[in-house]
């Protein structure tokens, strides 16, 4: 009976949240205000040379945010990494493989799909400043890609010192690319081209940008993967 | 039109996370997951905000179901291995009762049995490192079976309890120590 | 309208991840309060006939872009959360043999 009750007074505590939230949102109006759209709209091409504004804004504006996201990443592969035994040797761990096998059709399938899925997912990485897209979608299409490889071939496996270490030295190239901006333009974290050159040379630190995390976040995601399925075996 | 649509999704939208709250098999909830997904995609391109829509499908429809299929599906077996000489011919009576206790054991709980066998290595590394979960083997000098798993184990607990009928079995709780290495 | 419909999300989230039995279900409750917070801060600066954000589209006003930008890596951060937490869940099971909540806090036999 202390089940119900408690039960029911979660539910009226909750609605009475939800009271206090109608009450409050038909006040929107007044608060929002549009100063920032503005700045964004006219300014936004001729400091950071991308059309895509958003874009601009995470890695222009706010690349200091970017940067904190990269290394949350980079602790949270380590920290999956520590947890899990992907060390242990594989002849012994044969009696926990699956029984079945994988479909002819599937196989086929994912031989067909490979290309193609790698191919799209370089394009939005490298078009991020143009087209909607960017560094962290490109990077899960890719890992996604990488991950079909195990439906094509299941006892091969990749090896994830490899990946580790590829992946701490694009941390660190990413934070020394995003320092150069101190000698040009006296300002930490932002485009290294000075204010006068034109679109087309500001785009290039946007490329190099998408890029490199576009690379990392697929790696991280590959060796979360591999973690994952030596734990589960 | 545009409004319309919107208003339809953000209600199949709560009735998907209602019907995921409400559930009660770990395995049907797994496709629940990826259309909640593909449904929250569509309201935010439906919001104008594309960059956000592709990041959504690309995670939350290929790595995140994944994930959790990985996760559940390691806890539908339960693993035995078998150290049980079987050359001698009397034990066979014993050893057939105490697998149809197992089977029986493990039906109340929805598990499969994994037996297996030939696998060498100490008691102790072998439920540390691979997660077997009971170890049988003949003990000669006191004619009786031994089971061995792990002590903090709940399962261990109830198997504990049930085994204390019979007289030619005797369950051991190994403890784990301090394993990071 | 829309903006009271993303707080019920974020409500019936919040009902799940105080009354579910499983770790996993409610590792994935944590999902749908994402899910929901992501909708009310998008409902914020859309309106109807916009533009999406990318200079050369046709519409009216573009829609404001800074929440978009901050959402973005919301949802990065929210996978490599959950699957740091399905990882600890994956040991939880290996140590106690079963995953819900009363059974593991209670602890094994430790005699």
């Amino acid at each position: 009976m202390t089940h119900l009750i408690k039960r029911s007074i979660l539910i009226i505590l909750l609605g009475f949240i939800l009271y206090l939230f109608i009450s409050s949102v038909g006040r929107l109006e007044f608060i929002y205000n549009d100063a920032g759209k503005i700045f964004f709209r006219d300014h936004g091409l001729y400091d950071t040379g991308s059309q895509n504004l958003v874009s601009a804004i995470y890695l222009d504006y706010r690349l200091f945010d970017s940067l904190f996201e990269a290394s949350i990443l980079l602790i949270a592969v380590s920290g999956v990494m520590w947890i899990s035994q992907h060390t242990i040797k594989e002849k012994n761990a044969t009696f926990m493989l699956d029984k079945q096998k994988t479909p002819e059709l599937f196989i086929t399938f994912s031989r067909l799909l490979y290309p193609v899925m790698l191919l799209f997912g370089m394009y939005i990485v490298i078009n991020g400043h143009l087209s909607p897209g960017g560094g962290f979608q490109g990077g899960a299409i890719i890992a996604t890609a990488i991950l079909i490889l195990y439906y094509i071939d299941i006892s091969k496996s990749i090896k994830v010192d490899t990946i580790l270490t590829i992946e701490k030295i694009l941390f660190i190239l990413l934070l020394s690319i995003a320092f150069l901006s101190v000698f040009t333009r006296n300002e930490v974290f932002t485009n290294f081209m000075p204010l006068d050159a034109t679109t087309a040379q500001k785009s290039i630190f946007l490329i190099v940008l998408n890029i490199l995390i576009g690379a990392k976040v697929s790696l991280g995601l590959i060796a979360i993967f591999t973690a994952f399925l030596k734990e589960g075996r | 039109m545009n409004e319309i649509i919107a208003f339809v999704l953000q209600i199949l939208l709560i009735i998907i996370a209602i019907s995921i709250v409400l559930h009660k098999e770990n395995f049907t909830i797994i496709i629940l997951i990826a259309s909640f997904g593909l449904v929250a995609a569509t309201l935010y391109a439906l919001n104008q905000a594309p960059d956000v829509a592709i990041a959504e499908v690309a995670i939350g429809s290929a790595i995140i179901p994944l994930i959790y299929v990985i996760s559940i599906s390691r806890q539908r077996e339960f693993i035995v291995l078998d150290r049980v000489n079987h050359d001698n011919f009397e034990l066979d009576e014993e050893n057939i009762q105490i697998y149809e206790l197992l089977t029986s054991f493990v039906e109340t709980y929805d598990l499969k049995l994994n037996v297996t066998a030939g696998i060498e290595g100490s008691d102790e590394d072998l439920t540390r490192e691979l997660n077997v979960d009971l170890i049988i083997s003949y003990n000669d000098e006191r004619k009786r079976f031994e089971l061995k798993g792990k002590s903090s184990s709940i399962l261990m607990v109830r198997l504990k309890e049930l085994c204390q009928d019979y007289p030619f079995i005797r369950v051991i709780g190994l403890k784990e120590g301090d394993t990071l290495d | 309208m829309n903006p009271i419909l993303s707080f019920i999300v974020i409500l019936v989230g919040v009902y799940g991840l105080a009354t579910s039995k499983n770790i996993i279900k409610s590792v994935f409750c944590v999902t749908i309060i994402e899910a929901g917070t992501i909708l009310l801060f998008l409902n914020f600066g859309a309106f109807e006939g916009g533009a999406i954000p990318i200079l050369g589209a046709i519409g009216v006003d573009i829609v404001d872009p800074l929440p978009q930008a901050l959402m973005i890596t919301t949802i990065v951060i929210g996978s490599t959360i959950t699957s740091l937490a399905l990882m600890l869940c994956i040991k939880i099971f290996h140590h106690y043999g079963s995953i819900e909540w009363k059974e593991v806090l209670k602890g094994g036999d430790e005699s």
